[in-house]
């Protein structure tokens, strides 16, 4: 039996939401940002491993079931995460002309960390989008 | 968005073939249930090689299975 990657891909949308809302809390509270980034990317690399196990026990699944759909909604959405971080990445450069504070390292890494997280999930809910819409 | 365009009898063949199951023709097909499920409400048109494996599964030719209709 085989894991549904829509089920997959809704919880690990809820574990990106949860894990980017932490985030936001934690860089308005003033840590050393370098270990908080360590520490944050170790965190949601070992919760997202952590979720594959807990859902494969919890179906009774072998493995996580990838067919030609799931492929083709991917790569949409994929798409659709190119084009958000390439956004995002023009309007920081397009601040930085005006505003040059924007250079100092903290600004600069959250933004960065942001953008990335941002564009995960856009991912993920394009996604789910695809997956209940059709393509 | 439902693609009107193409229409599949898929339903119908799997209720002339002994009533199988979305379950069945996904596992001979070798992709998920919800697969099979989007197809049939004509929410995701599957690949050349999918529609060619369907109608060999229900021995009937392509033109029976799936139907274009431009004037939708």
């Amino acid at each position: 039996m085989k894991l549904n990657k829509e089920v997959f891909t809704k919880s690990e949308f809820i574990l990106s939401f949860i894990f980017f809302g932490y985030f936001l809390f934690a860089t308005l509270q003033e840590h050393d940002f370098v270990l908080l980034y360590f520490l944050f990317v170790s965190a949601f690399i070992f919760a997202n491993i952590i979720l594959v196990l807990v859902l494969l026990l919890i179906t009774k699944s072998k493995k996580i079931g990838f067919d030609e759909r799931d492929k083709f909604i991917e790569s949409k959405s994929y798409r659709n995460a190119y084009i958000s971080v390439v956004t995002i990445i023009n309007v920081i450069i397009i601040i930085s002309i005006f505003d040059n504070n924007i250079f100092q390292p903290f600004i600069l890494f959250n933004s960065l960390f942001s953008t990335l997280f941002i564009s995960y999930i856009i991912l993920n809910l394009t996604k789910i989008f695809y997956y209940k819409r059709g393509v | 968005m439902k693609n009107l365009r193409l229409t599949n009898n898929i339903r119908k063949l799997r209720f002339n073939a002994s009533e199988m199951t979305q379950q069945e023709l996904a596992d001979k097909l070798n992709v998920s249930r919800q697969t099979i499920l989007a197809i049939e409400a004509g929410k995701y048109s599957p690949t050349l090689e999918l529609a060619f494996r369907i109608a060999e599964i229900f021995k009937v030719p392509l033109e029976e299975v799936f139907q274009y209709n431009p004037s939708n």
